[in-house]
């Protein structure tokens, strides 16, 4: 693969992991700026395309979060962020009209917690990330890791417990309890 | 709730957001910028800025519902260059200057002002994707700056420009710099170069130097808050460029005839030239290209510039 010509080697790699880094753009700077953090990922690839490894999607979504922290303006991205973070909410897909209130306060739960507690839930749960994998993103060690998505996940369930607490005059249902009356 | 069944209920709950609407952007923009084994910071956002589908200035950019207007075609519509065709070079060394020194001439000549904004309407696009946008940038200290988006209906919303005053709101040369820099850049095309070569060495020299160059120039020309003196020291700063070739008559994206002259890039994967278009009768600047490989890339094409004493128009009033 290292003798692939460097256009083949670099068109597989963006074909490959395009949707991901999208992903994780989105999540780190919501989708107004979505594209530019892609483009200026791949950019860095390019460029780098001999250091990129054989694994390369933990390496990439380490780049995408550098270009996030210094392409923007903080407030720029905090801002697009927030807006992001509030249309999840909106848009809670409809579909299942059962775990749609669920699915919306786990999203809501989730834009409560602090930006680093997303983040190792979301390399986990939506980046579908190994702890090793999603440590090196990040940057630290797998140990280390697995102590912060630990904690990460507490504190999303203690969010949720605060909100069913709140919530507790909504009247549960499901398919069996409407057949069995 | 386990453990595994929140990781499981939060993996359920991922919004289809973070899957892009569209199709991935042809990796070939990429391809044609060089290889180098370089600094992998981004430190300053580059003078062209890479512009992919979809991509477009954060403060210009409405999520949804923004775009934009068709291609310009139907009854009474402008002749316009077909796009796929590559105006044949004309390959006379005066061509791109003289052209260039008519336009500094007629630039020189046009009367210096100054005001509280500088209002750029321009509509800017790659493939299929157009925005047309304009932007109130403040001038003078205190004020702020809002972008007006034009929708698909050709009604306009306001966004309000968060961060952006007089001291930071215009980009050149690799940095965003103030109104009050751009009223002091010399009208000497040398000692204009000069500065310029200063800005590029705080770039980290991530972009070659004559493209560097090229693009400061056209940034000043064409939608920069600078004086009608130093716009025609930027002309001839490019027409004593010896990489800048003439592409003879064009017209832009809009359809608005011009000159085209450019700098071309042998890219790993094509042939990478930026594109200036010039109405020469005027020596206004109308247009900036990408065109990648003799296929049009992006563009931005300004359709006024200006300077305003008003307050700020309410998003209704814009037509």
């Amino acid at each position: 693969m290292a003798h692939a010509e460097p256009n083949e080697r670099f068109t597989a790699l963006y074909h490959a992991h395009y949707h991901q880094v999208y992903a994780y753009a989105v999540s780190r700077a919501g989708r107004k700026l979505a594209d530019d953090v892609v483009g200026d990922t791949f950019l860095v690839a390019w460029r780098r395309l001999d250091d990129v490894p054989a694994r390369p999607l933990p390496w990439l979504l380490g780049v995408a979060r550098n270009v996030t922290r210094e392409r923007f303006r903080d407030d720029i991205r905090q801002a697009s962020l927030a807006a992001e973070l509030r249309a999840w909410v909106v848009e809670t897909d409809a579909d299942i009209a059962d775990s749609v209130a669920e699915r919306a306060a786990m999203l809501a739960a989730l834009a409560g917690l602090s930006e680093d507690d997303r983040e190792v839930l979301t390399l986990t749960a939506w980046q579908g990330l190994s702890a090793k994998d999603a440590a090196r993103v990040l940057g630290c060690s797998t140990a280390t890791f697995f102590v912060r998505l630990h904690r990460a996940r507490k504190r999303l369930e203690q969010a949720m417990s605060d909100a069913v607490t709140v919530d507790r005059h909504r009247p549960a249902r499901s398919p069996e309890q409407e057949y069995a009356r | 709730m386990s453990h595994r069944d929140t990781l499981a209920a939060l993996a359920d709950a991922r919004p289809r957001s973070l899957d892009p609407s569209e199709r991935p952007a042809d990796p070939a923009l990429i391809m044609a910028y060089p290889r180098r084994e370089s600094a992998t910071r981004v430190a300053r956002r580059p003078v062209r800025r890479l512009v992919l589908a979809g991509a477009l200035p954060a403060v210009a950019l409405a999520a949804t519902g923004a775009i934009l207007l068709n291609n310009t075609s139907g009854p009474g519509a402008p002749v316009v260059q077909p796009a796929t065709s590559s105006p044949v070079p004309v390959d006379v060394p005066t061509g791109a200057g003289s052209l260039l020194l008519v336009a500094a001439e007629r630039s020189e000549s046009a009367p210096v002002t100054a005001g509280r904004y500088w209002v750029v309407r321009t509509e800017h696009g790659d493939g299929a994707r157009r925005v047309q946008d304009e932007l109130w940038l403040a001038a003078v200290p205190g004020l702020p700056s809002v972008g007006y988006v034009r929708s698909a209906d050709g009604s306009w919303t306001s966004r309000p420009m968060r961060g952006h005053t007089a001291d930071n709101n215009f980009l050149l040369a690799g940095s965003p710099r103030s109104a009050r820099e751009l009223a002091a850049l010399p009208t000497d095309p040398a000692k204009l170069t000069e500065k310029l070569l200063t800005w590029y060495a705080d770039t980290g020299g991530v972009e070659q130097r004559d493209e560097f160059l090229f693009n400061s120039g056209a940034a000043i020309v064409l939608d920069l808050p600078v004086s009608p003196q130093v716009r025609a020291a930027a002309y001839r700063m490019l027409a004593a460029m010896p990489g800048v070739t003439s592409l003879g008559r064009v017209a832009d994206r809009l359809g608005r005839p011009g000159v085209a002259v450019a700098v071309s890039r042998q890219g790993d994967f094509g042939k990478a030239q930026t594109r200036l278009i010039v109405d020469p009768t005027t020596g206004r600047a109308l247009a900036q290209e990408s065109w990648v490989a003799g296929n049009p890339a992006s563009f931005t094409a300004v359709i006024t510039a200006r300077w305003s004493d008003d307050g700020l128009p309410e998003a209704s009033a814009l037509r």
